[in-house]
């Protein structure tokens, strides 16, 4: 939150709501190595819906890929960090993202390669609700359950809420976990901001031997920041007023990690 | 590249495929026998994938991040249009060794209709950073330029010619990616063509050469990157530059010719370029008709630069 705040603006929402599924895998779920970004034994994630980096950066930071003064630099003419994740520039990102709907079939390009070479590593892919719009999205999930792709995992931030307005309204997705599942997925929920449910649940992949496993992980946009909660309006912001700034600094005190600059 | 291969595109991949587990084909669809006997033999390196372009490309780019070398082919329009942002992010942006085999150049597929008539794929491909736009004029030159590319991992779009033609054009023992092959000397004009008009484009000046015009040929098979260096010696001190292609006027070869000329700041000559109008590909009937039509034979070639030498 800090970077967004230097940064005047940015996707909120969609980072918010993403951050625990991120941690989730980085912090214990997924095997890496953030002095060695390239280790070939690493788990691959992608984070496909690309607006919500900032979680991804912080998390990175936080694992050491880059140094954490790197996330005040978050958009800055110069800086490694853009408001979309590139991987040329970023230790840690495995795919360039942005345009949405084209994770899903990196990582399956990836899964199918990690496979015939025999690796052990895991591919996860982060998409959310709104992306599940883009054709190629449901492309890519038939193209894993064809290839029996138990190495991937695909994560569905299903926070309820797109753009310009609430995916019920704008596109539904639902019944959702039947979808993915007649589509050949093995097809799990949970709390999406509840980090031992998540890791949980991540530790029991693949969920079944010959399909692709995804976890519907329930969340909230905005989730902690009071005013952001909820708002398409947060999706994405060109810029803050000092107010809103007070406002994220004291829903950020509450949950005890706000640091944002004075 | 020394020598001619045997066969088409397809027995090029397999040949590669065969000396380099990294390279592995995809097909979308595809005809059922194509490449069957690489089915047979390298299973592991042969995909035959549904109608799924954007998802082909993307997971071609995945296996491409993890080392392996994918050549993926359909018919050029899907190829091109529909995937477009998956070949210019997936495939582009991160500079992946991708391989894009289109089928039915041009207007190949005439009697099929605007949908399967690539005409625009010059355009598309060209505007990819790090992209080579490959388009022969025969299979044995297409052998010969894959061969290149894959041996140098360049990201290339390539216009699989119609037939089996082996033959390279005449007055070129080889080919060589970015290299120009001249096919006939000219004093009064240069005419510029790619893909499969070298032929129409020799036999325009042998007709032009009776009315006392004196008109080169050039084929350039790699549209993108173009050679200053190589082609600007060959137009130099001609008054007139005349550029075919099967493609629209604008966005492809022509335009390329053009923007070259410009850049380079020397004496522009006339350019004439020849192809197709800013508009949508209608009638149907053999290519050769749709060639006709569109004024790319050598009589029709022949009649336009007749026209603009006596106005």
């Amino acid at each position: 939150m800090d970077a967004l705040v230097t940064a005047g603006g940015g996707h909120v929402g969609p980072s918010l709501s993403c951050v625990e599924i991120l941690s989730s895998l980085y912090d214990g779920a997924a095997r890496h190595r953030p002095d060695e970004p390239d280790w070939p034994d690493r788990d691959r994630i992608i984070l496909s819906k690309g607006h919500g980096c900032a979680a991804l950066y912080a998390v990175l930071a936080e694992h050491g890929y880059f140094g954490l003064e790197a996330l005040s630099t978050l958009c800055a003419r110069d800086s490694l960090l853009g408001g979309h994740p590139e991987r040329h520039l970023v230790p840690g990102v495995e795919f360039s993202t942005g345009s949405l709907g084209h994770g899903l079939s990196v990582g399956v390009g990836m899964a199918l390669a990690l496979r015939r070479r025999g690796s052990q590593s895991r591919v996860f892919v982060i998409l959310g609700d709104g992306e599940l719009g883009e054709g190629s999205v449901w492309e890519a999930i038939m193209s894993a359950a064809h290839h029996h792709l138990a190495n991937l995992c695909v994560l569905i931030d299903r926070n309820g809420l797109q753009s310009s307005g609430p995916t019920a309204e704008v596109l539904d997705v639902e019944p959702l976990a039947d979808k993915l599942r007649a589509f050949g997925c093995a097809v799990r929920s949970a709390d999406g901001h509840d980090t031992r449910l998540l890791s949980a649940q991540l530790g029991l992949i693949p969920f079944d031997g010959s399909r692709p496993s995804a976890i519907i992980c329930v969340t909230t946009k905005g989730r902690g920041v009071g005013l952001a909660e909820n708002e398409a309006a947060w999706h994405y912001r060109g810029s803050f007023s000092d107010s809103e700034i007070a406002e994220m600094r004291r829903s950020l005190d509450l949950l005890g990690g706000g640091r944002l600059p004075e | 590249m020394s020598s001619s291969s045997g066969g088409s595109v397809f027995d090029v991949v397999h040949r590669a495929a065969r000396s380099d587990p990294a390279v592995v084909f995809i097909g979308s669809d595809i005809a059922p026998g194509l490449l069957s006997d690489m089915k047979r033999e390298l299973p592991d390196q042969f995909f035959m994938e549904g109608i799924q372009e954007q998802h082909l490309i993307g997971m071609a780019a995945g296996l491409a991040l993890e080392g392996l070398r994918p050549v993926v082919s359909t018919i050029a329009t899907f190829l091109t249009r529909r995937c477009f942002e998956q070949v210019l992010i997936d495939a582009g942006l991160h500079r992946l060794p991708i391989t894009l085999l289109g089928t039915g150049p041009g207007l190949a597929y005439a009697a099929l209709g605007p949908t399967h008539c690539s005409v625009d794929d010059f355009a598309l491909m060209r505007a990819v950073p790090g992209m080579h736009v490959l388009s022969p004029s025969c299979m044995g030159e297409a052998n010969l330029l894959l061969e290149e590319s894959l041996a140098r991992r360049y990201l290339a779009y390539l216009r699989v010619p119609r037939g089996n033609e082996a033959s390279l054009p005449a007055g070129s023992g080889s080919a060589a990616i970015g290299v120009p092959i001249t096919l006939r000397q000219g004093s009064d004009a240069v005419i510029i063509c790619t893909g499969g008009l070298a032929g129409e484009a020799g036999a325009a000046a042998a007709r032009l050469a009776i009315d006392s015009i004196d008109a080169g040929v050039v084929h350039v098979h790699t549209v993108k990157p173009l050679s200053p260096a190589s082609l600007l010696p060959l137009i130099a001190g001609v008054r007139l530059v005349v550029t075919i292609e099967e493609h629209l006027r604008s966005g492809g070869l022509g335009t390329a010719i053009l923007e070259m000329l410009a850049d380079a700041r020397s004496e522009m000559p006339a350019v004439m370029r020849l192809g197709l109008p800013d508009e949508f590909v209608a009638g149907y009937g053999t290519h050769e008709q749709a060639l006709t039509a569109a004024g790319l034979t050598a009589e029709g070639i022949a009649n336009a630069v007749r026209g603009w030498c006596q106005r």
